[in-house]
């Protein structure tokens, strides 16, 4: 199950809940601690992320296709129309997935590999049709994000002002995919659309006047 | 400490801070500007002096800036919370759009609702009618036509709509003059739009929402214009009863046809009487009675025939159905008259050597006829055929027209409504021409 380490630049409890995370950012010294076999590496403080109106926050719960998840991590985008928000998910049976939020938009996603070729990102068109192990999907949105901060613990490493070019797809009826160009060979997340009734959250944050 | 609680760490960090509504001023012309947005939008653009600004910059640097020909104010203010459709919101943008189309401009406003859960809705107003809408989860399939959710959507048109005026807060850099392709498609009371900008497709459904519903949802002591025209996605009058009506009519019809049915059924249509004459005007003695007759059963109709051997020329009769114990007769006249010959456009005819008189409810009784001919002056034989219990239709063709009445004023009345709804769009339902 989980593991929890002290920080080893403040001494403050840092958990590592989710096997598949590989970094936890200390929420206190906000130090990056990378997880190796037995000892962690703390590779320098992460950036401060930007204030935002999200109404999620680590700790927040909720459930989707019947399983139960909490929030145990975030990335944080700037993309050119606003913020963007990966929650990092831990669901019960242990799967790890994300929650993608922004502007009261949903989706839950997993990281999926096909055997189709990915797309270039330069290649990439609105309104093109990209099949992807055995879906069809048209581009909805390419846009070229920036990585803000961290958070919480999460399945890579992530560094402030890093290029993230992405771009959402979206399948027959809810079905989406993102295809995250920051890596190579790119990343594939496939899921789901969701409406905020759905996901049951609990444990979100108090906003002004609401 | 907030690790006791919470299952994760929450750190003393200010991003962590819930975000508040904030006051400021314009940096261009110092009106007073309210940020509601809660950090989930992007430009704020000033009423005041048309600076749009970046919400996301701390100094409020000016994005762009516009002209307005004039100060617009919205019909719902900014800052105004209501519950729409199961959803509380908060007016915090205004934008007004226009298409050109055949180079007439359309515009028309458009209202941007936040949830800090939920997200944003729209709400769009056209002389006068309200469409509330809401970004799409799903990509409807199709191209003319599209269907969701088991709607089928039509086509209704395609324009370029361009920002012509901004006012309080959008969640993306808005800017007057920034344009998208639009195409909508119609299922009243739903419009599913597809808009298009260079590097994003947006699908979103609209819901046609009465004057009315706004009206007591933002709590608005103004009273909103009614609307004018048709609308895209109106829904046409009696659409919701429009099913049961036709059903209800073809209900009674069918019930008059069985009617119908029955009485031919049931009809005994008896010949009661014949009689031969013959009238020569020169034999003086013109008002005669016929033999008395039983008309049997119970009081029903009596149709007399009469038929006469005419050729170009006319036969009257004054004809009455008296009953022998009371004396009491039904008088009514007949006029007989056939004509026919050739000319340069073929044979011709008029009338007929034949008639028919229905007396509508006669008693049973034994009964004679008196009968006082007339005409131009040449003999004529002719003869007279009483019956009873005659199954009619005329009763039944009056019902149906009747009965018919209200379908067809309904089937009418929508027909010119989707005639009206469809000349708005790229295809409509009549072509007139364009000579105007």
């Amino acid at each position: 199950m989980g593991l929890e380490v002290n920080c080893p630049s403040c001494g403050a409890k840092v958990a590592f809940r989710s096997t598949g995370s590989v970094v936890a950012i200390c929420a206190y010294c906000k130090s990056t601690l990378v997880r190796h076999d037995l000892d962690l590496e703390n590779v320098g403080r992460m950036a401060d992320l930007k204030a935002d109106g999200s109404p999620l926050q680590l700790g927040s719960t909720g459930e989707y296709a019947g399983v139960h998840f909490a929030v145990v991590g975030r990335i944080q985008y700037r993309f050119d129309a606003g913020l963007w928000n990966e929650w990092h998910l831990l669901f019960d049976d242990m799967r790890d997935g994300w929650l993608g939020e922004a502007r009261g938009n949903y989706a839950v996603s997993f990281r999926t590999a096909v055997n189709d070729a990915l797309p270039a990102f330069g290649a990439l068109k609105v309104g093109e049709p990209v099949v992807l192990g055995g879906h069809g999907y048209e581009v909805m949105d390419i846009e070229r994000a920036r990585c803000i901060a961290g958070e919480g613990e999460l399945p890579f490493r992530v560094e402030a002002g890093y290029d993230a070019p992405v771009a959402d797809l979206q399948g027959a009826g809810r079905r989406f995919a993102t295809l995250d160009y920051s890596e190579t060979p790119p990343l594939l997340f496939v899921g789901q659309y969701v409406e905020f009734d759905a996901l049951g959250l609990t444990g979100l944050r108090a906003l002004d006047g609401w | 400490m907030a690790g006791e609680t919470s299952p994760g760490p929450v750190a003393p960090a200010s991003s962590h801070e819930a975000p508040k509504v904030r006051a400021l001023a314009c940096p261009h012309c110092g009106g007073p500007l309210t940020v509601r947005g809660l950090l989930q939008t992007e430009t704020i653009a000033c009423g005041g002096c048309g600076s749009v600004l970046d919400l996301s910059d701390d100094s409020l640097r000016v994005l762009s800036t516009f002209r307005a020909r004039a100060r617009i104010a919205p019909s719902i203010p900014l800052g105004s919370r209501g519950k729409l459709l199961g959803d509380t919101l908060e007016v915090i943008g205004f934008l007004r759009r226009k298409v050109n189309v055949e180079g007439i401009d359309y515009e028309w406003s458009e209202y941007l609702l936040f949830n800090p859960y939920k997200g944003f809705r729209w709400l769009s107003e056209y002389n006068g009618h309200w469409t509330f809408i809401r970004t799409l989860l799903e990509r409807p399939d199709g191209l003319y036509v599209v269907s969701y959710q088991g709607r089928t959507f039509k086509h209704f048109q395609r324009a370029k709509a361009e920002v012509t005026y901004v006012l309080g807060e959008f969640f993306w850099r808005v800017k007057v003059g920034e344009t998208a392709l639009v195409d909508d498609y119609v299922s009243p009371p739903y419009l599913l739009s597809r808009e298009q900008s260079e590097n994003e497709i947006v699908w979103s459904l609209g819901q046609y929402v009465l004057p009315e519903v706004v009206q007591s949802a933002f709590r608005l002591e103004v009273r909103l214009p009614a609307p004018i025209g048709v609308y895209s996605c109106q829904p046409a009058p009696y659409t919701a009863s429009a099913r049961l009506i036709y059903r209800l009519f073809a209900g009674f019809l069918a019930g008059a046809l069985f009617l119908q049915i029955l009485m031919l059924f049931l009809a005994k249509n008896q010949r009661v009487f014949r009689g031969d004459f013959q009238y020569s005007p020169s034999s003086g003695e013109k008002s005669f009675v016929t033999d008395v007759f039983e008309v049997p059963g119970h009081t029903s109709n009596v149709v007399v025939r009469t038929h006469a051997n005419l050729s170009n020329s006319w036969l009257y009769l004054n004809l009455a159905l008296i009953d022998e114990s009371s004396g009491h007769g039904y008088d009514f006249g007949r006029e007989i008259s056939y004509y026919f010959g050739r000319d340069s456009d073929g044979s011709w005819s008029e009338g007929s050597p034949e008639d028919e008189a229905t007396l509508p409810a006669i008693p049973a009784g034994r009964y004679y006829l008196r009968v006082e001919p007339e005409n131009a002056g040449d003999p004529v034989s002719y003869s007279i055929v009483v019956y009873r219990d005659v199954p009619r239709w005329k009763f039944f063709v009056l019902a149906a027209l009747a009965l018919l009445s209200v379908p067809g004023y309904l089937f009418w009345r929508q027909r010119y409504f989707e005639i009206q709804r469809w000349a708005e769009s790229d295809h409509p339902l009549v072509t007139v021409s364009s000579d105007d």
